[in-house]
């Protein structure tokens, strides 16, 4: 029954038009679920006018949004103005389409003749079909994943796809010709291509493990157990590389303590201070699915995915993802969005704990602590599972208990050579002057015009 | 100044956790946590929630507000006769910090004065109510009320008049005797 | 030069000085009310009483002359306790109502009762009240803020010689009166109001209007004739509230004249020009100056092109010579053989004023009615070439006004002054006017630019005598109402901005002399007057 209506709507398409519809009216959600938190931690209430408890509020201001007047101001680029908040859009919402929502689901279909098969798009037929001996009729049996796309290259594409969000920055702060955002850009821009280089190692400690870029099977690799009763998620073996990663992700979102692009004390604003009506909304809703989506990229990367202890399928023991049951599915559904919204709300709790970054201090971190760390994390990594000699199975290494618990230890280690290293490190003085030719401060020309 | 009486203090020195960040950062991170709960549990405490409670209506010790000497918006006080105590004397439009008062004078129309206000208009929205002119004023003319609701919906409407600073009188002679 | 030493110090006198002014002159402050150095000595109020070594009793000393190495002392017991007793006794019928009264601020009772009066007062009787009147057009008397000082009696005495106040009645019920009939309306009345110690003589002009703290005072000329009285002009966001005498030695010492010191009111008169316009078929429409002055600038340019000789320049004697001069320039930059013509020079009738006990000079008003006749004759006869006078204009004989085809006409009087006898040249040819308030010229003319009044620019007047003196910018002219120097200085395409003082030292003798006075310097040293 279901399987039919799937040849006709395909689950990738259902996933597509669910996650999205989903994800506009969270990102709202978010906002309000920001405020909040924002009140508790200050003490107050929060917005609690609009409906309920204030659960109208992000409609209030959706409202406000649309029918605010859509103002440009004289001098800006209206060309790069207009497409900026479009890029931030359509940045993130393509970033969702390799994200595995709820595993693999294998159903069979009953089909006329063996030449008239037609499975759901995108599904995958195991086996042959076998007749039932009913006339010509055949039943298939076929595996189709709950995501849009299982792209084998998924991380690699997440890469790319996310660093182009900087575009949507710069762009609308080179667009808004005002000092303000022009430096929240260039701040955006420069801080961006600094932490992708961390949070790019961290992904790739984890590629390494498994072998693969796809993120359906990076989540299925951890959807097993060590030593029978573990969750074999990656945050347990490598919880520096997921540090690392979550740290970047703060930074790739732009949020405090890294939000320096749009640091209202400085910088009015930064990239967003000209934009305003639904441009302003499109800007912040794509800064808050930003979220959700490298949120998703964190769960499964580090987290399990949609596993939680129980909803491994046992219909194939070597891909634990596939499961007959659409229960199942959709619980694992749940589970994931339950998981993202924990690390959201993590996001939130540290907005509201840290103060901003100094520029100096930010670019520090990336270059002198980030970035050495991660890249021994990978190398160690590289170098531990070079001695065992795995056997992929179904395409996918695994890792054992044994493995994770070395691995594990590789961070500790880690962990000791960096704590050992920072006190034998020169300080770098915060305070130095760049000697700029020419500048006032530059001893070995006599500053002549300036002075 | 002495040698002894310098102080030199040492820029204190990052230790091992404390160059990690992540520990400051998770005692931080326990503090707003702390408030957070603070605030969600049952009988959370929270702040006044203004409009719904207001800090007139709550008792002194208890963070209430104590009318007396709190300053918001003035008043012009009337004697016995219901005439302006205000002799414009300038007193209070000259030790305005904020400058904010603007006084016409003229001959008072009563036997037993010489001088008093045509005009006297306050900018409420340049006054920074410090209460100098309260202090100032040498007939207790002006003076601050408790009152800091004031909504106008122009600048001009907030410039408020002699007429309109005698009313505010009547409407707190009440509860906040002169 | 006779040496005296007060309070352990000596210091150096004039011959013939009273102990109050040496004590003056080398900064020593010794209270007194009645003493004023521009009238005869009454010795009548008592505060200024010293201890004189050698001498038993306190002299005042705004009476005894000094005599080389005498020793007086201010501030010995005896003196101070007398200090203290002339204030209480007279606080005793002094009302305590300085937040009304229009004196506070400038008043010597206050500042002698902060400086050497008690704290507390003693009087516990009823104090008496003398009433008000109204004793002139422009004074008001409060007699029970008088402190019988005499000054205003002496001053209408000796100085105005009118003998219009007399002191009347004895102790407490003494009172400042005039005769019935006789009100205190002389020339220079409102002097009076300015000698009062206390805040007794008011001026009923700026009864109310401001507090004198709030007042900034501005160097300035009287502009009423060609005395040149120098004045104060006190102001206050950028409005006028009074005028006041500035002492000079030279021209008009403590005084000035009644229509001096009102003559602000015509700066902040309700008709001024404030909108440059232009004619347009037949009418006249608002433009703004910059258009104004260059389509002045090149009509009167294509006038002159045809013939030379077509143009002239009426400089009013109301211009500063700095002004005259760039104007003289301008228009002769158009057309080289333009006639300068100086604009009508009113003439009043000259008022003497003298002592009314001895007879001698004290004070004169001028009969020529505006202030820099002299000066602006002196820039044309500097620029040379043709020139004419006013009537010279009027009657039109000389061959080479009868060319005249357009000008430039500077007017700037205080009041109208395109009377009946006016030029044929003011009702046709072309007419490029600046001036302050409007008449029948003003409402004809093919171009015309608001100006600024004196107080609304920088400058600089000759009086009758010869003496340059400077008046500095006030308050600021009118919206969109520049001074005519900066018309000029546009039009001539003079580099940077107008400086007056550039162009009095372009123009030399005896302009460049004078001397931008000095808000801040005390008042100049006085002398003794002999009366
Ligand atoms: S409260 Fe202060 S600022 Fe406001 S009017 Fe009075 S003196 Fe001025
Ligand atoms: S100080 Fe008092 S009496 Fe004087 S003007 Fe102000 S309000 Fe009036
Ligand atoms: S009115 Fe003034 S000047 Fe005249 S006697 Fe009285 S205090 Fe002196
Ligand atoms: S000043 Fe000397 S007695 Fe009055």
């Amino acid at each position: 029954m279901i399987d039919k209506f799937f040849t006709i709507v395909p689950p990738w398409l259902i996933v597509l038009l669910v996650i999205f519809n989903v994800l506009l009216g969270a990102a709202a959600y978010l906002i309000l679920l920001e405020r909040k938190i924002a009140s508790w931690t200050q003490d107050r209430i929060g917005p609690n006018r609009v409906g309920p408890a204030g659960l109208l509020q992000p409609l209030a201001d959706g409202i406000k949004m649309f029918v605010k007047e859509d103002f440009r101001s004289k001098n800006t680029d209206k060309f790069m103005f207009t497409i900026a908040p479009i890029i931030m859009m359509l940045v993130v919402f393509t970033a969702m389409a390799v994200i595995p929502w709820g595993g693999v689901y294998q159903g069979t279909l009953t089909h006329e003749s063996p030449d008239a098969i037609s499975i759901p798009h995108g599904a995958t037929l195991v086996g042959d079909p076998e007749p039932t001996g009913n006339g010509t009729e055949v039943v298939s049996t076929y595996r189709v994943p709950f995501q849009v796309f299982d792209a084998n290259i998924g991380v690699l594409f997440l890469i790319a796809v996310l660093a182009l969000a900087v575009y949507a920055v710069v762009f609308a702060g080179w667009a808004s010709n005002n000092k303000y955002s022009f430096l929240g850009g260039i701040r955006a821009a420069a801080q961006m291509v600094s932490y992708e280089v961390p949070m790019g190692l961290s992904i790739i400690t984890v590629v390494l493990m498994f072998g693969t870029l796809s993120l359906n099977e990076i989540t299925e690799a951890q959807a097993r157990y060590w030593f029978g009763f573990i969750p074999a998620w990656n945050i347990f073996c490598q919880p520096l590389a997921f540090i690392m990663f979550l740290i970047c992700l703060h930074a790739e979102a732009n949020r405090a303590p890294f939000d320096l692009a749009e640091a209202e004390q400085e910088l009015v604003g930064g990239y967003h201070t000209e934009y305003s009506s639904m441009r302003l909304g499109l800007l912040l809703m794509g800064e808050y699915v930003g979220m959700v989506i490298t949120s998703a990229v964190l769960v499964a990367l580090f987290l399990g995915g949609w596993h939680f202890p129980g909803l491994t399928g046992n219909v194939d023991p070597a891909n634990p993802s596939v499961t007959t049951s659409l229960l199942e599915i959709v619980l694992r559904i749940v589970v994931y969005l339950v998981k993202i919204l924990v690390i959201i709300g993590v996001f939130m709790w540290v907005r509201w704990t840290l103060p901003r970054f100094r520029y100096d201090q930010l670019m520090n971190m990336a270059w002198r602590g980030l970035i050495p760390i991660s890249l021994f994390g990978m190398v160690g990594t590289a170098v531990v599972i070079y001695f065992w000699n795995r056997e992929p199975v179904d395409g996918v290494l695994l890792i054992s208990g044994t493995q994770a618990i070395a691995l594990l230890a590789l961070n500790v280690i880690a962990l000791v050579v960096f704590a050992v290293a920072a006190k034998m490190l020169p300080k770098a003085n915060p305070n130095r002057k760049l000697q700029v030719p020419g500048s006032r401060f530059n001893p070995t020309q006599p500053a002549t015009q300036l002075d | 100044m002495k040698q002894e009486d310098i102080i030199l203090v040492e820029e204190p020195q990052l230790t091992l956790s404390d160059g990690f960040y992540l520990p400051q950062v998770f005692i931080g991170l326990g503090t707003t946590m702390k408030h957070m709960w603070k605030t969600i549990r049952p009988s959370g405490d929270i702040v006044v929630q203004y409009p719904e409670e207001r800090r007139e209506d709550r008792p002194v010790d208890e963070g209430g507000m104590l009318r007396p000497t709190y300053r918001g918006v003035h008043r012009l006080n009337k004697d016995m006769e219901g005439r302006p105590n205000c002799v414009a004397c300038f007193m209070c439009s000259t030790a305005c910090p904020a400058k904010c008062i603007h006084i016409e004078a003229g001959e008072s129309p009563w036997p037993d004065r010489e001088k008093y206000p045509v005009k006297f208009d306050i900018d409420e929205l340049r006054c920074i109510y410090c209460g100098m002119c309260e202090e100032a004023c040498p007939c207790d003319a002006i003076e601050l009320t408790s009152i800091y609701k004031l909504v106008g919906t122009s600048r001009q409407e907030m410039i408020l008049d002699k007429e309109k600073l005698l009313e505010i009188y009547d409407q707190t002679i009440d509860h906040e005797p002169m | 030069m006779p040496k005296i030493t007060v309070d352990g110090k000596t210091i150096e006198c004039k011959d013939k000085q009273v102990i109050l002014e040496a004590c003056k002159d080398n900064g020593i402050q010794i209270p007194h009310y009645c003493y004023h150095p521009g009238l005869s000595v009454v010795a009548s109020c008592r505060i200024c009483l010293v201890e004189v070594e050698g001498v038993p009793k306190l002299v005042p000393a705004c009476q005894t002359p000094i005599r080389d190495g005498m020793v007086v002392n201010t501030n010995s017991p005896k003196a101070v306790a007398n200090q203290k007793q002339v204030m209480e006794y007279l606080l005793t019928s002094h009302p305590l109502d300085c937040p009304v009264c229009d004196q506070a601020g400038e008043c010597y009772l206050q500042d002698y009762s902060y400086e050497y009066g008690r704290a507390e007062p003693r009087f516990e009787e009823e104090k008496v009240k003398n009433p008000k009147k109204d004793v002139g057009d422009n004074i008001l008397l409060y007699s029970d803020r008088c402190i019988m000082c005499t000054r205003c009696v002496r001053f209408t005495r000796e100085v105005s010689g009118t003998s219009e106040l007399f002191v009347d009645g004895r102790g407490a019920r003494e009172e400042i009166q005039i005769f019935p009939g006789r009100p205190l309306n002389n020339p220079l009345a409102g002097n009076v109001v300015d000698i009062c110690p206390v805040g007794a003589l008011l001026d009923k002009n700026f009864l109310f209007k401001q507090r004198v703290w709030l007042l900034k005072s501005t160097p300035s000329i009287s502009p009423v004739d060609a005395g040149g009285e120098n004045i104060w002009v006190d102001h206050n966001e950028g409005k006028i509230y009074r005028c006041r005498p500035r002492y000079n030695a030279d021209v008009n010492q403590w005084w000035i004249s009644d229509e001096t010191r009102y003559a602000w009111k015509a700066v902040s008169d309700g008709n001024r020009l404030v909108a440059a316009k232009k004619a347009q078929y037949s009418s006249q429409v608002e433009t703004d100056w910059q258009k104004a002055a260059d389509q002045a600038y090149t009509d009167l340019k294509n006038l002159a092109a045809d013939s030379p000789g077509t143009l002239y320049a009426l400089l009013s004697p109301m211009m500063a010579c700095e002004e005259a001069y760039l104007l003289g320039k301008l228009i002769r930059s158009l057309d080289p053989q333009a006639v300068l013509v100086i604009g009508p020079v009113p003439q009043g009738e000259q008022q003497v004023f003298r002592n009314s006990i001895t007879g001698k000079e004290t004070f004169v008003i001028q009969g020529e009615k505006v202030p820099n006749a002299n000066g602006v004759r002196k820039v044309i006869e500097l620029l040379g070439g043709p020139s004419a006078t006013y009537e010279e204009l009027v009657k039109a004989e000389k061959p080479e006004l009868k060319k005249l085809k357009g000008g430039w006409i500077v007017g700037g009087y205080l009041k109208d002054w395109v009377g009946k006898e006016q030029p044929a040249l003011f009702k046709k040819g072309y007419r490029a006017v600046q001036d302050i308030l409007p008449n029948s010229l003003v409402n004809s003319a093919d171009v015309v630019i608001p100006g600024a009044a004196w107080t609304e620019k920088d400058g600089c007047w000759v009086n009758f005598k010869g003496i340059a003196q400077v008046f500095s910018k006030a308050v600021p002219a009118p919206e969109g109402v520049v001074s005519e120097a900066e018309v000029y200085h546009y039009l001539l395409r003079l580099p940077g901005a107008y400086s007056a003082a550039a162009v009095r030292a372009e123009i030399g003798e005896p302009v460049s002399a004078a001397k931008i006075p000095d808000a801040d310097a005390p008042e100049p040293a006085m002398e003794f007057v002999e009366l």
